[in-house]
C-alpha cells in the first residue's frame, strides 16, 4: 500500500505566501511514500521542503515554473504494479477542461490513471476506463480566466495505491 | 475500469474558513465505486 500526496498549482509567492499551515502540518517525513505535482511550484524553498518530506516525488514543469528546479519534464509515466500514472501540469491541453482533451492525452501516454493541473479547481472523473485526477491548487491560488469567481480554495488530494484496499479502508 | 487487480482510494482534503474538510472516492478494482464522506455533502463526480 502507497500513500501518495497529489498536488500541483502553488504559485509561492506570487499567488500564495506559502502553503496552508494547517495542511503542512500533515507532512510528517516518513509518512508519505510518493510525492505527485502537477507543476507550478514557482520556487526552489518549497520544492526543497517538498523533496524532504518525501524523498520519491515526481514533478512535472508548469507554466510559470522557470524558477523552480530546472530541467523539470512536461510529462512524467509512474508506475505502481501494473498501474500507469501519467501526469502533466495541464496549459497545453486544449481545452484544459474539456473530456476528450484528457482522453486523448490519456491514450497518447497509455496510462491507467491520468493527473493534470493548471486549472486551479479539483476534479475526478472515470473516462473510458481511465481515471483521471485534478489535484486543484494546493495553496488556494487564483486561477485568472478559467473559473468565474476566480479563486479556488486549497484543495490536498492523497492517493491510496494498493491491493485489497476496501478491506482495509472501505 | 480495469485496475488489474489494483485498488484506489482517493482522499480530498479541502481547507475552507480554516477548517479542513475530508471527501472520500473509492474506486475498486472492478470499476468506479464512489464513496464520499463529507462533511458538506459534497459528491465530487
Amino acid at each position: 500500500m502507497v500513500l501518495i500526496l497529489v498536488i500541483g498549482d502553488l504559485h509561492i509567492p506570487s499567488r500564495s505566501p506559502s502553503l496552508p499551515a494547517k495542511f503542512k502540518k500533515l507532512l510528517v517525513p516518513g509518512k508519505i511514500q510518493q510525492t505527485i505535482c502537477t507543476g507550478n511550484i514557482t520556487d526552489r524553498e518549497t520544492y526543497d521542503f517538498l523533496r524532504s518530506v518525501s524523498p520519491d516525488i515526481h514533478i512535472v514543469k508548469g507554466d510559470f515554473d522557470d524558477v523552480s528546479p530546472s530541467g523539470l519534464p512536461t510529462s512524467k509515466i509512474i508506475t505502481h504494479g501494473p498501474l500507469k500514472v501519467g501526469v502533466i501540469h495541464g496549459h497545453t491541453l486544449v481545452p484544459s477542461v474539456d473530456p476528450e482533451a484528457l482522453l486523448i492525452a490519456a491514450r497518447e501516454m497509455g496510462v491507467d490513471v491520468f493527473v493534470w493541473g493548471g486549472t486551479h479547481r479539483f476534479e475526478a472523473l472515470e473516462l473510458e476506463g481511465r481515471f483521471f485526477i485534478n489535484p486543484g491548487s494546493a495553496t488556494g491560488a487564483i486561477a485568472p480566466g478559467y473559473w468565474q469567481e476566480g479563486y479556488s480554495v486549497p484543495v490536498w488530494p492523497w492517493l491510496i495505491v494498493g491491493r485489497n484496499l476496501c478491506r482495509a479502508l472501505c | 475500469m480495469d485496475l488489474q487487480g489494483m485498488s484506489l482510494v482517493l482522499y480530498i482534503y479541502t481547507l475552507e474558513n480554516g477548517q479542513i474538510k475530508v471527501e472520500k472516492v473509492f474506486i475498486s478494482e472492478t470499476g468506479l465505486t464512489v464513496a464520499v464522506i463529507s462533511e458538506r455533502g459534497v459528491i465530487v463526480m
